[in-house]
């Protein structure tokens, strides 16, 4: 595929792409590399508390003396679950919402705008914190939480597509077949709107685990479940004073990598994907009206394409 | 009008609502309206290839919209096959003239579905009138798909294949696989032609189907529609700004002007002998291809008006070259000239 | 005399994988002082590019690689790149496809030929700048004091005047105008190429207009090239090549023109499609889809050389002489 291709030739996309496959293989393999299993009980001594990296625990212990490299590893999971599941449930949301919202406009698509402009303003971590403080604290829950309050952003991208994507004259053509709106919405809108969908989605994943680790690292996280934001809650409290660096760091880091790694993915994608300037014929009569009343032969930055 | 014609037209009106500012809305100032079609009534016979010529602004194309139900007329009347388009297409109830009385039991959106079987419109931009996602063979099947005409996967691929290779793409398996993107100008309008006749339609609207096609496509083209009109008695409305075109293979001709016909007749006729001084003019600045004919060109002067606001009495008035005082407090109707040939100018 | 003398000019375009496509091969044609040049053909024959070959505003995958393009006696593809800015606008000017569409919304018209004047003459003031604005305006049929108003103000004809006002604004003596009248009505065409006539015959201005309208080639220029799969087919003077064509692309292409004095005629189209660059033909490049009666195999083996058959008729057909 041609989007396939232009990936491949991006070197931000590459490396982003690299660096989450490393972060997948850990959440799928957590198991096998971890070195101990974090729920296992261990027996601790006052030494073990916040103890140092050695050779049997690379990345040193946590307050509560166990393994700072296999919660690390486990943490991953619950990252990209969190991430994956609510970025899935705000695409599907906000797709559907900007479909209507798009498509039907009139009052319906007005209403639905107001309710999405409604929802963007209230902040979201305040809010989530009443929501899961009223819900109670769970995998399950921290995800509806944050599908919930993540769609606004698509939607209103979608809804502007669609309301291009319908003036085009195959949705016109469409119509004269005798095409349902449905049809036409999922046949011939829909796709359309897709990839900027996808592109926009990559992108959810990594505010969606940044949304995750704030809860738990604010003290809701799901408490039967290790995750980043967690780790880091109980460094805040209790290793900084100790200077337990290993402690604080690493799920930091982790946090900061595999965000990095879906926003170079998702910008990469953007790229790609977003409409640019067409032309049947050769030349964009813009750039050569520019170059010649300028004089000058600017380098030409984008490549028009055919 | 006869009732041999399928399709009659009658005091059509569209007009367009402009949207207008928080403060005309709250000063109750009258909404504005591009006026696009103001009055225009004719009648098409089975089999006839018409021909509606204008430049923009005309209405030429928003009639053509309004033929087949994909507009609502702000006023007046479109009976296609006896029964009234407008009216069915705006949810309302059966017309009283229904010659089918079958058809008035059914719901609006069987009714809908059921002109769109027999009516159908070719686009005038060969590379935006295809979804460029669908493959060749999905773009002309899904008018069956949509109507349930095909019972079988075998069905389909045969009506597939007869409207492709009537339009010329054969053989159709070589070119149902593809993609939008890999065909020709030429090619992909021949799919759009074929998309339309899949459904065995009686009408065709084609709306500027060759303006976007190099010049050696375009005779393929509308030798197309020629052939179609022969072979299968299927009626044209052909719209175009290009008269060379229109005199090359339509029977009668409408030229309008800001809305409005300003004269109608048989082709042949009008060409040789238009008595509209707009039909005149635009005639007269046709490029002839023969450096040995050039012609006194009838330039007007000045441009068509904004639709929004129409000159009062003859809106061809400010420009016409042979306009009298009288022209700017008469609005002209249309007048029989000649047994077939109508125009609405008081002078001719 | 003339004012442009273009001989063999190839330009090439380097594809994504490295591999040259050559659009254009072998053009050779030249423009008479005060005469009107239609340069015709289809799209994708390579017209614009030789235009913007001529003037060196080819793309970055665009490569002049032979030819040479003599303006007053000078090889303008010898110019350094400053020496070119000299010529353009001021002696050779154009007016590009679609560039009614393509002024800056945001400035008045007035101030974008300002600019143009800026850039390229020495012009100081501001006043005297607005007078030339205001002189160009008046020439091109567009009231002065409509300079103030913005791009959007205009409607398609007076925003196709302004852009040839801009393209006059040093006096060029050749103006290069590519598709002037696409997406024009017809009666504002009319005005166009009106307009255009009178300019030429006013300023003395050598003309050349690119399209693939025959029908506005016979009613304003003077020469014609024809112009097939990035080469020239024929060459003359407009009243030989519509009563006298010799090359079989140009008979079918006007056979496939409609004449709306002679309604109901039959109308010709040429089978199949012009040629992809990436695969060209060996030979004569619009023999797959000749149909002439002498074809023979010599012109799918060797691309016929342009021919002076007669003084001012160049055909570029093995069998031009016999075909009449």
């Amino acid at each position: 595929m041609n989007a396939l291709k232009q990936y491949i030739r991006s070197p931000m996309g590459i490396v982003g792409a690299l660096m989450l496959l490393v972060v997948v293989l850990i959440a799928v393999f957590a198991s096998w590399l971890a070195p101990y299993d974090p729920q296992v009980r261990v027996d601790v001594t006052p030494d073990d508390i916040l103890a140092p990296p050695d050779a049997q625990h690379l990345l040193g212990r946590d307050d509560a003396g166990k393994d700072v490299l296999s919660q690390l590893l486990y943490g991953a999971r619950v990252s990209l679950t969190v991430g994956f599941a609510a970025s899935f449930m705000s695409m599907f949301i906000g797709t559907t919402v900007g479909l209507v919202a798009g498509y039907y406009g009139g009052r319906v698509g007005n209403a639905l705008m107001r309710l999405v402009d409604f929802l963007m303003v209230i902040p979201d971590l305040p809010l989530m914190l009443v929501i899961i403080a009223v819900m109670g604290r769970g995998l399950v829950n921290i995800i509806l939480v944050i599908g919930f309050l993540g769609w606004t952003y698509t939607a209103r991208l979608v809804r502007s597509q669609v309301l291009s994507v319908k003036e085009r004259q195959f949705v016109l053509r469409a119509r004269s077949i005798g095409a349902s709106s449905l049809r036409i919405i999922l046949y011939h809108i829909f796709p359309q709107v897709l990839p900027l969908v996808i592109a926009q989605a990559v992108l959810d994943i990594s505010v969606a685990i940044l949304a995750e680790s704030s809860l738990a690292f604010l003290g809701l996280g799901d408490p039967m479940l290790i995750s980043w934001g967690m780790m880091l809650n109980f460094a805040f409290e209790r290793a900084i004073s100790r200077q337990a660096w290993w402690f604080l760091l690493p799920p930091g880091f982790a946090i900061v990598w595999v965000s990095l790694s879906l926003v170079l993915i998702g910008n990469t994608l953007d790229q790609i994907v977003n409409p640019r300037l067409r032309t049947h014929h050769l030349f964009d009569p813009r750039r050569m009206v520019a170059l010649v009343t300028g004089g000058l032969p600017q380098a030409q930055a984008e490549t028009t394409t055919e | 009008m006869e009732s041999r014609s399928i399709l009659e037209v009658h005091n059509l009106h569209k007009y367009f609502p402009i949207s207008r500012g928080l403060w005309s809305a709250l000063t109750r100032k009258p909404r504005r309206h591009v006026r696009a079609v103001d009055g225009v009534s004719f009648a098409v016979q089975r089999g006839e290839i018409l021909a509606l010529v204008g430049e923009s602004g005309s209405g030429k194309t928003t009639v053509g919209m309004n033929v087949l139900g994909l507009q609502r007329p702000t006023r007046g009347h479109i009976r296609f096959g006896g029964y009234d388009v407008s009216e069915w297409v705006q949810g309302h109830g059966p017309s009283l003239e229904a010659d089918d009385g079958d058809l008035a039991s059914l719901s609006r959106r069987r009714r809908v579905m059921t002109l769109r079987e027999r009516a159908q419109m070719i686009f005038q931009d060969p590379y935006e009138s295809l979804n460029p996602r669908q493959r060749i063979f999905d773009i002309v099947a899904e008018p069956l798909a949509i109507h349930r005409l095909a019972s079988s996967r075998e069905e389909k691929e045969e009506r597939v294949r007869a409207a492709l290779e009537t339009c010329g793409l054969a053989p159709a398996d070589h070119f149902w696989g593809r993609f939008p993107a890999e065909l020709s100008g030429g090619q992909r309008q021949r799919v759009v032609i074929a998309g339309a006749l899949v459904l065995e339609p009686e009408l065709l609207v084609a709306d500027e189907p060759v303006s976007m096609l190099d010049v050696s496509i375009r005779a393929e083209i509308l030798n197309l529609l020629h052939l179609l009109r022969r072979e299968r008695g299927i009626t044209i409305l052909y719209t175009t700004h290009d008269l060379a075109t229109a005199g090359f293979f339509t029977d009668r001709m409408t030229v309008m002007y800001l809305g409005r016909i300003v004269e109608l007749g048989p082709t042949a006729e009008v060409l040789s002998e238009p008595r509209h001084p707009y039909t005149r003019a635009l005639i007269s600045v046709v490029p002839v291809p023969n450096p040995r004919r050039r012609r006194k060109r009838m330039i007007l002067k000045g441009e068509i008006p904004n639709p929004i606001e129409i000159p009062p009495g003859c809106r061809f008035h400010p420009r016409c070259p042979a306009a009298v005082p009288e022209c700017q407090e008469t609005d002209p109707q249309l007048r029989r000239v000649t047994p077939e040939h109508e125009v609405a100018c008081i002078l001719a | 005399m003339a004012v442009l003398d273009v001989r063999n000019l190839s330009v090439d375009y380097l594809a994504d994988d490295g591999t040259a496509l050559h659009a254009v091969e072998n053009v050779s044609f030249s423009l008479e002082e005060g005469r009107s040049l239609g340069l015709v053909g289809e799209s994708g024959c390579g017209k614009t590019t030789v235009m913007m070959a001529l003037l060196r505003l080819l793309p970055e995958e665009g490569r002049i690689v032979r030819g040479q393009v003599f303006f007053d006696g000078q090889d303008l593809l010898q110019h350094s790149e400053s020496e070119m800015r000299r010529v353009r606008w001021r002696d050779i000017s154009m007016v590009f496809q679609g560039a009614m569409n393509a002024l800056n919304p945001v400035r008045t018209v007035e101030s974008q030929i300002v600019e143009a004047l800026r850039l390229h003459t020495a012009v100081e003031h501001s006043r005297a700048a607005r007078e030339r604005v205001g002189e160009l305006l008046a020439m091109v049929g567009i009231p002065p004091q409509r300079g103030r108003q913005y791009p959007h103000q205009y409607s398609g004809g007076m925003r196709q005047r302004a852009v040839i006002a801009m393209a006059l604004a040093c006096n060029p003596r050749v103006l290069i105008a590519d598709e002037p009248t696409t997406a024009l009505d017809v009666m504002i065409q009319a005005q166009i190429l009106e307009l255009l006539e009178a300019l030429q015959a006013d300023l003395n201005l050598s003309l050349i207009m690119v399209t693939h309208d025959l029908g506005m080639v016979a009613e304003t220029c003077d020469d014609v090239l024809v112009m097939y799969g990035g080469m020239v087919a024929e060459h003359a003077s407009s009243d030989v090549i519509f009563n006298n064509p010799r090359h079989p692309y140009t008979q079918r292409l006007l056979e496939a023109f409609p004449d709306v004095e002679e309604p109901g005629s039959t109308l010709a189209s040429i089978p199949g499609n012009p040629p992809r660059l990436d695969d060209l033909p060996p030979g004569c490049r619009f023999e797959p889809r000749c149909e002439c009666q002498w074809r023979e195999t010599i012109c799918a083996q060797r691309g016929p050389p342009l021919v002076e058959i007669k003084p001012g008729h160049c055909v570029a057909c093995h069998w031009a002489r016999r075909i009449a």
